[in-house]
Order: C-alpha cells, then structure tokens, then sequence
C-alpha cells in the first residue's frame, strides 16, 4: 500500500468517525425532545411556543439556507469572485427586517388566535370561514415543499456518494432515513435543536477553512495578487451588470415566504427576544456567507482551472479545499456541515409540509367543528411525515425532472405568492380576503410564467417580477373590495400585550 | 482593490453594528 492510499483511507476512516458521531448526536436530540413534542401538535409542530432566542435564532438561519450556500455560494465566488456577495447580501438585510419587526407582529397575532400554521394565520385574518384560503395556500406549499424536500434527500445521496463513495440511491435513502428518525420522534423541538448544532458545525467550516486556505496561501495580500494576476475580476466586487445584481439581491424577496423559515418565528418563547434573534441571526448569516465568499477566492487561487476539481464542477470546491487543508477530524466536520446544510432544510420543510395536512386539512376542515384529542393528532402527524418522505422519496426516485423543475420554482414561488401577501397582511389593515387569492395566484403564475420565457428569464430573476406582480394585485383587488370586520382587533392582536 | 476591503470587510461590520443599532435603540412604538 502506498502513501497516497494510506492517506485516502485516513480521511475516511476520519471523517466515517466524526460523521457517525454527528448522527449520533442528532438521534439522540430526536429521541430526548421526544416526550415533549408529543404532547400535542402545538408542541409537535412549532415547540409549543417555548423555543429558546439562542435556538431560534440559529434554526431560523440555517433553515433557510440549505447546500445552496455551501455549495453554490462558494462555487459562484470560484467562478466570479467577490461579486459573489451580492447573492448573499439580499436576504441578509431582508432577514433584520423580518426579526426585528414581521417576525414580532406574526408571533404575537398566531399566539393570540392560536394559529399553529402559516394557512392558519391567513384563515384567522381574513376570517376563512369557507375554508377555501386556506386551502389555496395548503396546495401551493404543498406543491412546493414535497418536491423541495425531494431536492434535499437528492443532493444528500450525492454528497454520501463523493464523501464516502456511496451508490447515489443509497446516499438518498439514508438521508431520508436519518431525517425521518429524529423528525418523527422528536418533533419541532428535535429540528430545532439539531438546527442549532448544524448552524454551528456549518459555521466552524465556513470560518475555519477560508482562514486556514488563506493562511496556508502566504497570506491574504498574496492571495489577492495573485488572483489580480489571473483576472481582476477575481479582486472585484462590482464585476457584475447592474441587472445581475438587482437579481441576486432579490433572492432575498423569498424568506418572508418559505413557511420553514416563518415556523421558526413562530415558535419563540417570548416576542421581546426578537431583538436578540436579530443580532445573533445577523452575525451568524454574515460569517456564514462571506466566509462561503472567501472559500471560492481562496479555491480559484488553489485551483486555477475548473478542469482541476473533480467533474469541473465549482460545487465540488468546498469539499476538495477541506480535504487539502484541515486536519482529517476537521475535514470530517466539514463533511458533516455539508449533510448539516441538507438535512438542516429537508427537516423544518417536513414538518411544515405534515402540518398543513394535519392541522388545516384534517383538522381545520375535515373535522372542523369536532374536537380531535391531541394524541391522536400527534399519531397522525408522524404517520404523515413518514408518508410525506415516501412520497418524497418517489418523486426523487422516479421523478427526478419533475423535482428539478418544481425546486427551481420553490424558493421563488412561495417567495413570490406567501412573502408580499403576509407582509401586508401584517401591515396593511386595508388588506382584503379577495386580494389575498389575487397575489397568491398572480405570485405563483408570474414567477412560473417569467421563469418559462427565455427572454424575459435572462432580463430578471424570477422572483423579482413575480413578488411585484403579486403585491399589485393585493393592493389593487383589496381596494376594491371589503376588509375582514374584525381587522382592528386582528391589529391590535399583533403587539404585545 | 479598495473596493474589495471595503464589501469584504467592512460591509459585513456594518451590517452587523447596524443590526446591532436597530435591536438595542429604544422605539415608541412596539411590534
């Protein structure tokens, strides 16, 4: 055996141990939070309200950010270079706002009326009595969220088949598996926890490994010369067309509209600590996104060539750069963070998913009117969340185009329909029922329809338009038509008491 | 390469010392 093996084999060995000491962990916060999230769906579904600021914020920013930013991220930095900051730089600044104030004003009104679901929050305001708002929105999330979740046991299966040299079908069913377990034991308590210890292992490698890279490097003067000598592009952070950077920034638009993100909002023990949540979300989504930044210039330096990563894939740089410079226990870390950034999303989209079928279908309308006994809506939820992986799983196994197409519209479309029609519904007391289904289906049928012309595809991201598009239509149809009688209570519903 | 410092450094302080304002002034009005 050489020495070239000998070392493969040390990686892996290492990064075996510390990845198994990581599922580890995780199952046993499933099987610890288990007591607890059984209690009710209340407690199942948002932690019965009880969560800890630190939790909070922590599962509020990694819900949201999935392996798009540890490999997307950095691999557009690898390609582009600092301009890459603009993909990061929108839902930053979207996310202070919505901690500081929207996350406030939704936690005090679901509270106050007792909504567990973010459908439960537009049927409480605009006084859903038919059930059909509630229903529009269930569909689009589910649409949405099952293909989404598909996405994330996908990309799951390709990371345990280039970490550890796994069939890519296997990888599939054990990330499943490994969500499934803890998800369905433990609940919104168990996601959140495992939330947290995924926020920080993600963010041990995104800080250490640009650090060491640069370190390793000669320094970052060194580091810059030398990609000045390459393309000044790689030095540049305005090396993108205006166009181009109003589309990264507008990725932002989607947070106040993906329900994984707002369950988290929800779910705080109390409103006042938002501020808290604000600051500590702040600082963990700004060293996570430009430590994903320095990762690609530091890996442009390191490899000049796309041609020298595996594949001539730029979502390969993350883990080869790890491999090159961290210790193998700390390469495993970085393994660890990049099934972190999956499961970390598939998790809290799972449960978002079940309850909509749980407490609004079933609940809400099925057996609306008749009193269901906590234990037996907790039953049901886990039996759905493990249908719901099946189904995921199915879409994933025999529907792959099917998924890829409905992820492209995910992030953009519930972005697009749930984000403008929650913020006015929030802020905007003129708001009306009418005008709610008008953005919600302007939302969704713009951004789709944007999406499918090439032309106006290569003008704007789609989400833009689409969450425009969808705040006209609310303002417009809802000034012509009547608001909710009891709006001024609904209103004061949303402050503190 | 000024450029640089400034969105690779001192943009993210910003944002962070601006967050940090936010949170901790005092508002009239609450929510």
């Amino acid at each position: 055996m050489d020495e070239t093996q000998l070392i493969s084999v040390s990686f892996e060995s290492s990064a075996v141990i510390a990845f198994i000491a990581y599922l580890i962990l995780i199952i046993g916060v499933g099987i610890y939070a288990s007591r607890f999230s059984s209690r009710g769906i209340s407690e199942y579904f948002i932690g019965g309200r009880k969560m800890n600021r630190f939790v909070v914020a922590l599962s509020a920013v990694v819900s949201g950010r999935s392996a798009w930013l540890l490999l997307g991220v950095t691999g557009m930095a690898y390609a582009q270079g600092p301009s890459a900051v603009w993909a990061v730089l929108g839902y930053i600044i979207v996310e202070i706002f919505l901690f500081l104030y929207y996350g406030r004003r939704l936690r005090n009104f679901t509270e106050n009326r007792n909504c567990i679901t973010i459908p439960d929050f537009f049927a409480e305001r605009f006084s859903d009595h038919d059930g059909k708002l509630r229903m529009t929105i269930v569909v689009i999330f589910l649409v949405f969220m099952v293909g989404y979740i598909s996405s994330q046991f996908v990309a799951g299966g390709k990371a345990f088949a280039s970490g550890f040299g796994l069939e890519t079908d296997t990888g599939v069913l054990l990330t499943a598996g490994i969500v499934l377990v803890y998800t369905i034991v433990g609940g919104f308590l168990a996601v959140s926890l495992t939330d947290m210890f995924q926020a920080i292992f993600m963010m041990l490698a995104l800080v250490i490994l640009p650090v060491i890279a640069i370190m390793n490097f000669g320094g970052l003067q060194e580091l810059l010369s030398s990609l000045a000598v390459m393309d000044m592009m790689y030095v540049d952070p305005f090396a993108v067309s205006v166009g181009a950077a109003i589309g990264f920034l507008g990725i932002g638009l989607g947070s106040p509209g993906n329900p994984h993100i707002l369950a988290r909002y929800m779910s705080i023990d109390d409103p006042k600590q938002f501020k808290y949540v604000a600051v500590v979300g702040t600082t963990w989504n700004v060293l996570m996104a430009w430590g994903a930044v320095f990762v690609g210039l530091a890996g442009r330096a390191y490899f000049p060539d796309v041609e020298m990563l595996p594949g001539a894939d730029t979502e390969n740089l993350f883990p080869m750069l790890a491999q090159l410079h961290l210790h193998p226990i700390l390469f495993g870390v970085v393994l660890a963070s990049i099934f972190a950034a999956i499961m970390s999303t598939a998790d809290s989209q799972l449960l978002v998913a079940a309850s909509s079928v749980v407490r609004d279908i079933y609940e809400k309308i099925i057996k609306k009117g008749v009193e269901v006994s906590q234990e037996k809506l907790v039953l049901y939820s886990r039996a759905v969340v493990f249908l719901i992986v099946i189904l995921a799983l199915i879409f994933g196994f025999y529907a792959e185009d099917l998924v890829f197409w409905l992820v492209l519209f995910a992030w953009a479309g519930l972005g697009a329909s749930i984000g403008p029609t929650s913020i006015l519904a929030l802020y905007w007391k003129g708001t009306t029922r009418a005008g709610i289904f008008a953005g919600l289906i302007t939302g969704t049928l713009v951004t789709i329809g944007w999406y499918l012309i090439p032309e106006l595809k290569a003008l704007m991201y789609e989400l833009i338009p689409g969450f425009i598009a969808s705040l006209l239509a609310t303002w417009l149809v809802s000034l012509f038509t009547e608001s909710a009688p009891d709006t001024k209570k609904a209103f004061e519903d949303m402050f503190d008491e | 390469m000024i450029s640089f410092y400034v969105i690779m450094f001192i943009l993210p302080t910003v944002i962070i010392a601006g967050t940090i304002f936010l949170a901790t002034r005092k508002s009239k009005k609450h929510g």
